[in-house]
């Protein structure tokens, strides 16, 4: 199993409510419907229940010009008969695997209090193992090799308002000093606020190989607590477009999520959520 | 066949696939009274590229045969790369196939330029016998591009026209109509913004 880096921030209580780590690899246009129950009859000792879901497009992390005009443009072309995306979800619904043409997803979500995370070393392992069974899968029906093009690990943090607080309490309180200089004469403090922050991830030679999007904005949960949603993902491609690849570039991504939510949130909050180093 | 084509401004972060996290969040609407012409623009090509593609995905719904055709992934990264390499002004390209080969074509100066897509993260540019050959970094492509297309010192051609331009072609072409009227759809909530 890989190792946590030593000087990696860690705490003891982190707001973390899931966890997504994925690839995506080029359309394998021979993995059918009647293939899925295949597939999941291998994995159905573990992940007893099955939904369908609609399939998400493709996207990709590449590097020109910047933004155009208007920001990043999102493309979608998708037909109303692609192949669905299927989860298989464990007993205690608290991990899964996605599964679609394109794409394999290993989830984790926090559904009640006592959910702990089970850190991104257990859920890397549970991926591989995922992966793998998806590509050995692959290789008996002969569907044609899996060539990964992108790989994506997402971290969600729920960080509920206080008694009385204002959404932009909140923000101040979650960002300390990155939202400083905010107040207008006159108007005071913003009522609300959004973020959305991009950097882009270089490797040892400097080029550009991925993103890292950190967005924060308000949200409600299911249960109406009021919270500010505080989510980073990293992006990008592989170096090379092999499976072995693959657990490399979600470890660089893990790392820079780590470092990137230890240096855009607050000191106070590092010792609410009990950070050891 | 339907075809979604949807052309629109997201951020990057919008098309995670994964999150199933059941917090909902408001968005944030400005309406404003439009007091002059816009003085952002979506660039000019967005348009009838996206809906060339569209097309070429309707045609796999006729086919009987057991072809080898451009997977819908390779057109999302071939939109996503002009999007990254193509100046606003650009005109839109031809769009064809070679087997699973995505292939656009423009006229410029001397001759024929042309982009092939092979896969995601693989695309080649051929002009005059020049190669350049790419992943996902642009930066010398988008340099070519620019030089290919200098900006127009003009009033790029409103997108009303575009439009109008689809209509006329849904009104001839019935393969066209759907793809065409979900096109319109989507450049009028582009032109609204």
């Amino acid at each position: 199993m890989t190792v946590r880096p030593a000087d990696l921030p860690d705490f003891t209580n982190p707001p973390v409510t899931e966890v997504a780590l994925g690839v995506q690899f080029n359309s394998i246009e021979r993995f059918l419907t009647p293939h899925v129950g295949l597939l999941w009859e291998t994995l159905r000792e573990q992940f007893p229940t099955v939904e369908e879901h609609p399939p998400v497009a493709p996207s990709f992390e590449t590097f020109g010009q910047g933004p155009q005009v208007g920001g990043n443009f999102g493309f979608h072309l998708q037909s109303f008969f692609r192949m669905p995306r299927m989860f298989f979800v464990k007993r205690n619904k608290t991990q899964l695997l996605q599964f679609q043409r394109d794409r394999f997803v290993h989830n984790w979500r926090k559904i009640g209090d006592e959910d702990p995370y089970p850190r991104f070393e257990t859920m890397l392992s549970t991926f591989e193992t995922g992966l793998q069974r998806f590509s050995t899968f692959l290789d008996e029906f002969s569907l044609g090799a899996m060539v990964p093009n992108q790989c994506e690990v997402t971290y969600i943090n729920h960080v509920p308002l206080d008694s009385g607080e204002t959404i932009f309490d909140a923000f101040t309180r979650l960002f300390g000093t990155l939202l400083s200089s905010t107040t207008v004469r006159n108007l005071g403090s913003p009522e609300d606020a959004r973020i959305l922050l991009c950097y882009v991830i270089r490797n040892e030679d400097q080029a550009p190989i991925g993103r890292l999007t950190v967005s924060a904005e308000p949200a409600r949960t299911s249960d109406r607590t009021n919270i500010i949603q505080l989510s980073l993902t990293a992006r990008g491609a592989l170096t090379e477009p092999a499976i072995s690849a693959v657990s490399k570039l979600l470890a660089i991504g893990r790392e820079k999520i780590v470092y990137g939510f230890t240096d855009i949130t607050s000191p106070a909050m590092h010792a609410r959520w009990g950070r050891l180093k | 066949m339907n075809v979604i084509t949807t052309v629109g401004t997201t951020f990057a972060f919008d098309e995670t696939a994964a999150r199933l996290t059941e917090a909902y969040t408001d968005q944030v609407v400005i309406e404003r009274p439009e007091i002059g012409p816009p003085n952002t623009m979506k660039p000019d090509w967005i348009l009838l590229t996206a809906s060339r593609m569209a097309r070429l995905l309707q045609r796999y719904w006729h086919r009987t045969d057991e072809s080898r055709r451009v997977p819908p992934d390779t057109l999302a990264f071939a939109l996503t790369t002009l999007a990254q390499i193509l100046p606003p002004s650009a005109p839109p390209p031809l769009v064809s196939e070679r087997g699973e080969i995505l292939q656009l074509q423009w006229e410029v100066g001397l001759g024929n330029l042309e982009l092939e897509v092979f896969k995601p993260n693989e695309i080649t540019v051929v002009y005059l016998g020049h190669t350049w050959k790419a992943s996902n970094e642009f930066s010398e492509i988008t340099d070519k591009f620019w030089e290919w297309f200098p900006q127009s010192t003009e009033t790029p051609s409103p997108l009303a026209d575009e439009i109008l331009t689809l209509h006329n072609r849904a009104s001839v072409d019935p393969d066209c109509v759907q793809t065409a009227k979900l096109a319109v759809r989507d450049a009028s909530s582009l032109a609204r913004r």
